[in-house]
C-alpha cells in the first residue's frame, strides 16, 4: 500500500500540471471579458485600456508561466512570511495573484475570507447528510419494501428532484416570511464571542443547512441502500445469522462495512465539492462563500480568481480520490490495485 | 401478499400527503393574506430609543441590500454600477445632479457658467472654486492638487481607468490651493463631465500617489479603503460580499450623517432582496429590483416598505440591422463599408420596419413586465423631461390591422400559405436576439406573437449577458450583430444626451463610427445606419451653447432616428428600489447614485 | 424473500425452468412487484401523455393571452395559466417531451460511458491509472467556462446543419452526458475492485473464463444496483440541468417550455401563482419516483437470490 500511495502521489504531479494547463487554456478560449459589466456608455478605447492594464494582451503561454510562478513560488513565500513573521526577499514588490475585479486584493485572501462561512454551511450540511443518510439507507435496505423503506424512498426522490433554488425559496417563505422563525440573510461579519452570538449563528445556519442536507442526503441514502441490499442477501450474512450472531452485529459489522465501498467513493468525491461551495444555496441565503466567489468570478471574467480556485479544487479532487482508494484497502483488505 | 398490498396503498397515500404538504405550503398565502409579517423580527431600532432630532450617528445601523455584490470601492477601477454606488458614500466630486437632473455644487462653491465667469467665453476652460475647509477623513485638507492628481491618475494608460469622463480634457491645473481649472481640447458647449457626479470623484493624492500606472492593480488597500470627503468611511470590506461603513469624523456638515453604521450586503437575487425589505424587515433598502410587478405589488401591500423608482435616460429598445446578417456570407455578414453597405434583404424597406413597430403593444410590455420600473415610450431620448418630444406618441397604440395593410401595400404578401409574408422570394423571417434575463425573454415571447400576427416569423435567441455585452471578438456580442434585430437597454448617463446621440453618427472625425471589421467592431453605430443629414445635425448640436436651441436639436435628432425606425423604443426604464417605511430621506434621481443624499437619511420618528 | 419462503419457491422453479428464459423469468418476477409495476404504469402514462397529449389537447403552448394571465386551474385551463396567460397544461405536455427525451438520452450516455470507464479501470489494471486521472480531470474542469466555449464553437454550426431544436437537443444531451458520468465510473470501479477479489470471480478466473465473460456475467450484474441508482439520479439531474443550460444561451431557445424551465420560471410566482411550478415539480418527482421503483424492481427481478 505504501508503495502504491507513493506512486499515486508521483503521478498526481503531472496530472495536476496538465489539469492546470487545460483550465488555463479553457479560460483563455472562453468568451467574456472583465469589461463586459461596464455600462454601455463607456467607450471602446477605455475597454481596450482595461484589457491592457490587466496584461491580457500578452501571449497565453507567458501568462500561464507567470501564473505558475505566482502559484508555486510567490504565494507559498508570502504565506510562509505571514506564518513566520520573517521577511523573505523583496516582499514589497512581490507580484501576488490578485483579483481583477477587486483590483489588488490577493486571491488567497479572498479565499480565506470565505472559507469560514463555506465550512459552516456546506461542510456542516455535508457532515449532517452523511451522518443521517447512511443509517437511513441501511435501515431502508434492512426493511426492504417495508413502510419505512417506502417513506424513505419518497422523501429522497423528492429531495433530488426538487432543485435547491426551489426548496430554498420554499423554506424562506415558510420559516422566514410567514413564521418569522429564522433569518434569511446570512451575516458573514458576525463574530462569535458569546452564547448569544453563537445562538445567532445557529439560527442563521438552520435554513441553508436544511436545504443543502435535504438535497445531498438523497444520493448518499440511495447508494447506501442499494449497496446494503446487495450485501444483505449474501451468503456470509446468512452464515453469520446461522452462527447465532445478534442481528445488530450482523448488520453493523458485516453488512455496513461491506456496503461502504460505493458510499466511500461518493463521500470522498463530495468533499472537494464542499470547497467548490454550493452555488445556488449560497446565493439564495447570501452566504457568499466559495461557490459564490467562483461563479461571480466566472461571470465577471476575473481569471486569476477562477484559475486559482479551480486549481485548488483540482488538487482536492486528486487528493480525495487517492484517500478513497486507500480506504478501499482498509475496508476490504483483498483489494489490490 | 395482501399485507404487502396494504403497505403499498399506504405508501401511495404517503406520497400524496407529502406532495399535498408541499403544495399547501406554496398555496397557503395565495388563499388568504398572511399575518406572518407582523411577527417577523424587526431590525429597525425601536423609535423610542432615538433622540427627538437626528444628530450625527444617532440612528443606529442602516442595512442596504445589493444583490450584485460590491467588488471594489474605487470607481475608476470598477467594472460595474454597484461599485460606483459603494464609492459614492465615501468619495465626492465637484458637482452632482439633483433628482430633477439639475447640477448642484458639492465640493465646488457654485456651478460655473459663462454668466458667472466660471466658463470662458470661448467655451474651452472651466474654473471651480472649492468649498473652503474641507478635510479628508484622515484629517488632511482637500486641495486643488488632489484634482490634478486624479486626472493624471486616470489618463495614465497603464492605470486601466474605467472612466471616459476625461476624454475631452486637455489639462487640469491647480490655480491655487482652492481653485481648479480644466482646459478642454475643443470648445464644449456643455462642459460638465470631468469631476461631475459619482462617475468621476476626486481621489486623495497622498493615498493614491503610488497607485498610478501598472501599480494600480496591486493597490489593494487604496482600492478597498479609499480615503474620501463624504459622509462615511469604509470600516470593513469583504470583496463581493459586504461593505461596512462608519461615520467620517471629519465630515463638513454638523449633525450628519444620522446613521452610525451602514452595511452594504451583497449577493442573492432581486426578489429575495425585495422580500427582505418588504416582508421580513431584515434590511432597510434594496437596490435594482427587477421583479415581476405583481409580486412586488403584493409584497409592498404588506405595508412594511415602499417601492420607489428613479428614471434616468435608459430606454429598452429593439435595434434594426441595416446590413445582411445571413450566415452563409461568412465574415461578410453584418459587415458595412462605405463602398459596400451590404443592405439587409428586407429590413432596409421602411414599410417593414414601420410595420414591426406598429405591431408592438408597448403599454402591455411596460405594465405586465416592468410595472413601476418602466413606462411605454416612443423616443430614444426619454429623459430628462425637457428633451422629450411628444410628436411620436402615436406609436403607443398598437395597430395590427394598420401594420398588415402597410405590408400588403408594400407588396409583402403571403402567397404560399405558410403564414409568413414574402416578396420576390424573400420571406419575412427574423432572428431576434437579446441577453438572458427573465423580463427580456418574456418581452421576446410577446413580440414574437404580435409579429406572427402580421405575418413575420420570429426565431428567438438569448445569449449569456457576459458574452452579449462582452468583448466584440465574440460572434454573439451585440456589436457583431449577427442577427436581424436585437434588444437591450441604452441611454444617456448624464442629463445631456449629446454624447449618446453621437452614437448614431455614420462618420466621425476619427473615421467610421459604424461597428465593422475596420474598427474591430468598436464603432458605436451598431445598427449600421448611415445618414449624413444626421451627422451634420449632430455637428450643429455639438457647437451650440444656447439651451433652447440645443433642446430643439435634440428633438430633431431623436425624431430622425425614431421616424426612420432605426430603433424601436419600447420602455423607458427606471431603477426600482424598495425602502423600509422606517427609513426617511430617500430621494432618488436617475442621474446620481441612490445614496447621493445618504447624509440626510434617518429613522422615522 | 427470506429463508422461510425458500422451499416452496424451489419446487415451482424446477417445474417451470424448462420453458423460461432469463428475461422471461425476470418479467414474471417484475410483475409480482406491485411497486415496480406502479412505476412502469406511471412512466408509460407520462410518456403517452407527452407523446400523444399535444394531439389530443390542441392548445398552442406559445399562445399568449394577456387577458387570461395568472388564472388558477379550472375546466378551461386544467393546469392554470402563467403570467402571460399561456396555457400551462399545453406547456407541460409540450415541455415534457423535451424533458423526458433529454433526461433519458443524457442518462444513457452518462451510464454507458461511466460504466465502461469504471469496468475497464477496475478490471484492467494497466488502464486504471490513466482512466482515473482522466476522470479526475473531468471532475476538476470548470463547467461554466467549458459550456461557454462549447456554445461559441458549436452552436451556430449545429443550428444551421440540424435545425434549431435538433441541434439544441444533441448539444444539450451530449453536454449533460459528458458531465454526468464521472461519479458512476468511480462507483463502478470501486465495486469492481471489491468484487473481482470475491471467491466466485477468482474461481471463474481459475477455470479459465475469458475477461469479457467475467465482466459481463459476474461483475456487471453485481454492480447493477449501483448503476440503477446512478441512472435515476442522472435523469433528475439532466432534466434540471437542461433548464440551467438555456440560461447560458446553450440549450433550447427561451420559447421552448421544458419542465425545468417551467419550474424555474414559476419560482418567482410561488406566492401568487403556485400552480406554475407545482405541476412541473410534481411531474419531475413522479418521473423520478417511477423510474426509481422500476429500477428497484428490475434489479430484484434480475437477482436470482431474490426469486420467489
Amino acid at each position: 500500500m505504501g508503495q502504491y500511495v507513493f506512486r499515486r502521489v508521483l503521478t498526481a504531479i503531472p496530472t495536476l500540471l496538465f489539469i492546470s494547463l487545460i483550465i488555463f487554456l479553457l479560460l483563455d478560449l472562453a468568451p467574456g471579458d472583465p469589461s463586459a459589466n461596464l455600462p454601455l456608455s463607456i467607450p471602446q478605447e477605455v475597454r481596450v485600456r482595461i484589457r491592457e492594464s490587466l496584461g491580457l494582451d500578452e501571449p497565453v503561454h507567458i501568462r500561464y508561466l507567470k501564473w505558475m510562478n505566482q502559484f508555486f513560488i510567490v504565494e507559498p513565500t508570502a504565506a510562509l512570511e505571514k506564518l513566520t513573521g520573517l521577511q523573505i526577499g523583496d516582499s514589497e514588490n512581490r507580484l501576488r495573484i490578485v483579483s481583477w475585479t477587486s483590483r489588488g486584493v490577493p486571491v488567497i485572501d479572498l479565499i480565506l475570507q470565505r472559507l469560514p462561512q463555506t465550512l459552516w454551511v456546506v461542510g456542516l450540511s455535508y457532515l449532517l447528510s452523511v451522518v443521517i443518510a447512511v443509517p437511513l439507507g441501511v435501515l431502508g435496505a434492512y426493511h426492504h419494501n417495508g413502510l419505512f423503506d417506502q417513506i424513505n424512498s419518497v422523501i429522497s426522490v423528492i429531495g433530488f428532484s426538487l432543485p435547491t433554488f426551489f426548496t430554498g425559496l420554499l423554506v424562506i417563505l415558510v420559516f422566514g416570511v410567514w413564521l418569522g422563525w429564522f433569518p434569511t440573510i446570512y451575516n458573514t461579519t458576525l463574530v462569535i464571542n458569546s452564547w448569544e452570538t453563537f445562538a445567532q449563528q445557529i439560527r442563521q445556519l438552520v435554513l441553508p443547512v436544511f436545504v443543502l442536507t435535504f438535497f445531498q442526503m438523497a444520493a448518499i441514502n440511495r447508494f447506501t441502500r442499494s449497496a446494503a441490499l446487495e450485501n444483505l442477501k449474501q451468503d456470509y450474512v446468512r452464515t453469520a445469522r446461522a452462527k447465532g450472531l445478534n442481528e445488530q452485529v450482523v448488520v453493523v459489522r458485516h453488512v455496513v462495512r461491506n456496503s461502504l465501498i460505493p458510499v466511500v467513493t461518493l463521500v470522498a468525491l463530495g468533499i472537494p465539492g464542499i470547497f467548490g461551495g454550493a452555488i445556488i444555496t449560497e446565493q439564495i441565503f447570501r452566504v457568499n462563500g466559495l461557490g459564490a466567489l467562483l461563479i461571480l468570478a466566472i461571470q465577471s471574467n476575473d481569471v486569476p480568481v477562477v484559475q486559482t480556485t479551480l486549481f485548488i479544487f483540482a488538487v482536492l479532487v486528486v487528493l480525495f480520490n487517492l484517500i478513497a482508494d486507500v480506504l478501499y484497502g482498509v475496508l476490504d483488505p483483498r483489494i489490490r490495485f | 401478499m395482501t399485507h404487502q398490498e396494504n403497505r403499498r396503498t399506504f405508501y401511495l397515500f404517503g406520497l400524496l400527503v407529502v406532495l399535498a404538504l408541499v403544495f399547501t405550503a406554496c398555496a397557503a398565502p395565495a388563499a388568504g393574506p398572511s399575518t406572518g409579517a407582523a411577527d417577523a423580527p424587526a431590525v429597525a431600532a425601536p423609535s423610542s430609543d432615538l433622540p427627538a432630532e437626528p444628530g450625527r450617528g444617532t440612528d443606529g445601523t442602516l442595512t442596504l441590500l445589493y444583490w450584485q455584490a460590491v467588488s471594489i470601492i474605487n470607481p475608476y477601477q470598477s467594472t460595474g454600477t454597484k461599485d460606483y454606488h459603494a464609492g459614492s458614500l465615501v468619495l465626492e466630486s465637484l458637482l452632482e445632479y439633483d433628482p430633477a437632473g439639475n447640477l448642484i455644487p458639492t465640493l465646488a462653491q457654485e456651478v460655473p457658467t459663462v454668466e458667472n465667469g466660471g466658463v470662458s467665453e470661448d467655451l474651452t476652460t472651466i474654473t471651480y472654486k472649492l468649498v473652503p475647509g474641507v478635510l479628508w477623513s484622515d484629517g488632511t485638507p482637500l486641495t486643488a492638487d488632489d484634482f490634478v492628481f486624479t486626472w493624471q491618475y486616470c489618463v495614465t494608460p497603464e492605470t486601466g481607468c474605467t472612466s471616459g469622463n476625461f476624454s475631452a480634457v486637455a489639462s487640469v491645473e491647480a490655480v491655487d490651493a482652492g481653485t481648479v481649472k480644466i482646459t478642454f481640447t475643443t470648445p464644449q458647449p456643455y462642459p460638465y463631465y470631468a469631476f461631475i457626479g459619482y462617475l468621476s470623484p476626486v481621489l486623495q493624492k497622498a493615498q493614491f500617489e503610488n497607485c498610478v500606472g501598472a501599480a494600480a492593480a496591486t493597490c489593494a488597500d487604496a482600492n478597498s479603503f479609499p480615503i474620501g470627503t463624504g459622509p462615511y468611511k469604509v470600516k470593513d470590506f469583504r470583496a463581493n460580499d459586504v461593505v461596512v461603513y462608519e461615520v467620517n469624523p471629519t465630515y463638513r456638515f454638523e449633525n450628519q450623517p444620522h446613521f452610525a453604521e451602514v452595511v452594504m450586503k451583497g449577493g442573492g437575487d432581486a426578489e429575495s432582496a425585495a422580500r427582505a425589505v418588504l416582508e421580513t424587515g431584515e434590511a432597510d433598502y434594496a437596490w435594482n429590483l427587477q421583479v415581476p410587478p405583481d409580486i412586488l405589488n403584493e409584497m409592498a401591500a404588506k405595508g412594511m416598505g415602499t417601492v420607489v423608482a428613479a428614471f434616468g435616460g435608459n430606454v429598452e429598445r429593439i435595434l434594426i440591422n441595416f446590413t445582411n446578417p445571413d450566415p452563409t456570407l461568412g465574415d461578410a455578414r453584418s459587415e458595412w463599408s462605405e463602398a459596400d453597405p451590404n443592405p439587409h434583404p428586407f429590413l432596409t424597406d421602411p414599410a417593414v420596419r414601420q410595420a414591426l413597430s406598429m405591431a408592438i403593444d408597448r403599454t402591455i410590455i411596460a405594465e405586465q413586465l416592468y410595472g413601476a420600473g418602466g413606462k411605454p415610450t416612443c423616443n430614444i431620448v426619454s429623459g430628462p423631461e425637457l428633451y422629450v418630444t411628444t410628436t411620436n406618441d402615436g406609436c403607443l397604440t398598437q395597430d395590427i390591422a394598420g401594420a398588415q395593410a402597410l405590408l400588403e401595400g408594400a407588396g409583402w404578401v403571403d402567397s404560399n400559405g405558410d403564414n409568413v409574408r414574402e416578396k420576390d422570394g424573400v420571406e419575412l423571417r427574423v432572428l431576434y436576439q437579446t441577453s438572458t434575463n427573465a423580463v427580456r425573454q418574456k418581452t421576446q415571447a410577446l413580440i414574437q406573437q404580435w409579429w406572427g400576427e402580421i405575418g413575420v416569423a420570429t426565431e428567438l435567441k438569448n445569449i449569456d449577458a457576459g458574452v452579449f455585452f462582452g468583448p466584440t471578438d465574440n460572434a454573439d456580442s451585440l456589436a457583431k450583430f449577427y442577427s436581424d434585430v436585437q434588444m437591450f437597454t441604452n441611454g444617456n448617463d448624464s442629463p445631456n444626451p449629446q454624447a449618446y446621440l453621437g452614437g448614431w453618427r455614420c462618420l466621425t472625425e476619427n473615421g467610421v463610427n459604424i461597428a465593422n471589421s475596420s474598427n474591430a467592431w468598436g464603432g458605436e453605430n451598431i445598427e449600421r445606419w448611415c445618414n449624413t443629414d444626421f451627422d451634420a445635425l449632430w455637428g450643429e448640436l455639438a457647437a451650440t451653447a444656447d439651451q433652447d436651441a440645443r433642446i430643439d436639436l435634440v428633438h430633431q435628432l431623436n425624431d430622425m432616428i425614431v421616424q426612420d425606425y432605426v430603433n424601436l423604443p419600447l420602455v423607458f426604464r427606471a431603477s426600482v428600489s424598495a425602502h423600509a417605511n422606517t427609513l426617511q430621506g430617500v430621494e432618488l434621481g436617475g442621474f446620481e447614485t441612490e445614496e447621493w443624499n445618504i447624509e440626510n437619511w434617518s429613522r422615522a420618528r | 424473500m427470506t429463508a422461510t419462503t425458500a422451499s416452496p419457491t424451489l419446487t415451482v422453479k424446477v417445474v417451470q425452468r424448462k420453458h423460461r428464459t432469463l428475461w422471461g423469468d425476470a418479467w414474471i418476477q417484475f410483475r409480482r412487484n406491485r411497486l415496480a409495476v406502479f412505476g412502469l404504469i406511471v412512466l408509460v402514462a407520462l410518456i403517452l401523455a407527452v407523446a400523444a397529449g399535444p394531439y389530443v389537447y390542441r392548445v398552442d403552448p406559445k399562445h399568449i393571452d394577456i387577458m387570461a394571465s395568472g388564472e388558477a386551474p379550472s375546466s378551461t385551463h386544467p393546469f392554470g395559466t402563467d403570467d402571460l396567460g399561456r396555457d400551462l397544461l399545453a406547456r407541460n405536455l409540450y415541455g415534457g417531451r423535451i424533458s423526458l427525451a433529454v433526461g433519458f438520452a443524457a442518462m444513457l450516455i452518462a451510464m454507458t460511458f461511466g460504466t465502461t470507464v469504471g469496468l475497464l479501470s477496475g478490471f484492467v489494471p494497466r488502464l486504471d491509472n490513466f482512466l482515473m486521472r482522466f476522470t479526475d480531470m473531468m471532475f476538476a474542469l470548470p463547467q461554466l467556462p467549458l459550456l461557454l466555449v462549447i456554445s461559441s464553437l458549436l452552436q451556430d454550426t449545429l443550428r444551421r446543419s440540424l435545425g434549431q431544436e435538433l441541434g439544441a437537443f444533441l448539444l444539450v444531451v451530449t453536454v449533460i452526458g459528458m458531465f454526468g458520468w464521472m461519479p458512476t465510473s468511480r462507483i463502478v470501479r470501486g465495486s469492481v475492485l471489491s468484487i473481482k477479489r470475491k471467491e466466485y470471480v477468482e474461481a471463474a478466473v481459475n477455470v479459465g473464463a475469458r475477461d469479457n465473460s467475467i465482466m459481463m456475467r459476474h461483475i456487471l450484474p453485481n454492480v447493477f444496483g449501483s448503476i440503477i441508482v446512478a441512472a435515476t439520479l442522472e435523469i433528475a439531474a439532466a432534466i434540471l440541468t437542461e433548464s440551467t443550460l438555456s440560461f447560458l444561451g446553450l440549450g433550447f431557445p427561451s420559447d421552448v417550455p421544458t419542465w425545468g424551465r417551467l419550474l424555474y420560471e414559476g419560482k418567482d410566482f410561488l406566492t401568487t401563482m403556485p400552480w406554475i411550478s407545482f405541476f412541473p415539480g410534481l411531474l419531475i418527482s413522479l418521473t423520478i419516483l417511477a423510474i426509481n421503483f422500476m429500477g428497484d424492481g428490475l434489479r430484484d427481478a434480475l437477482d436470482p437470490r431474490q426469486r420467489q
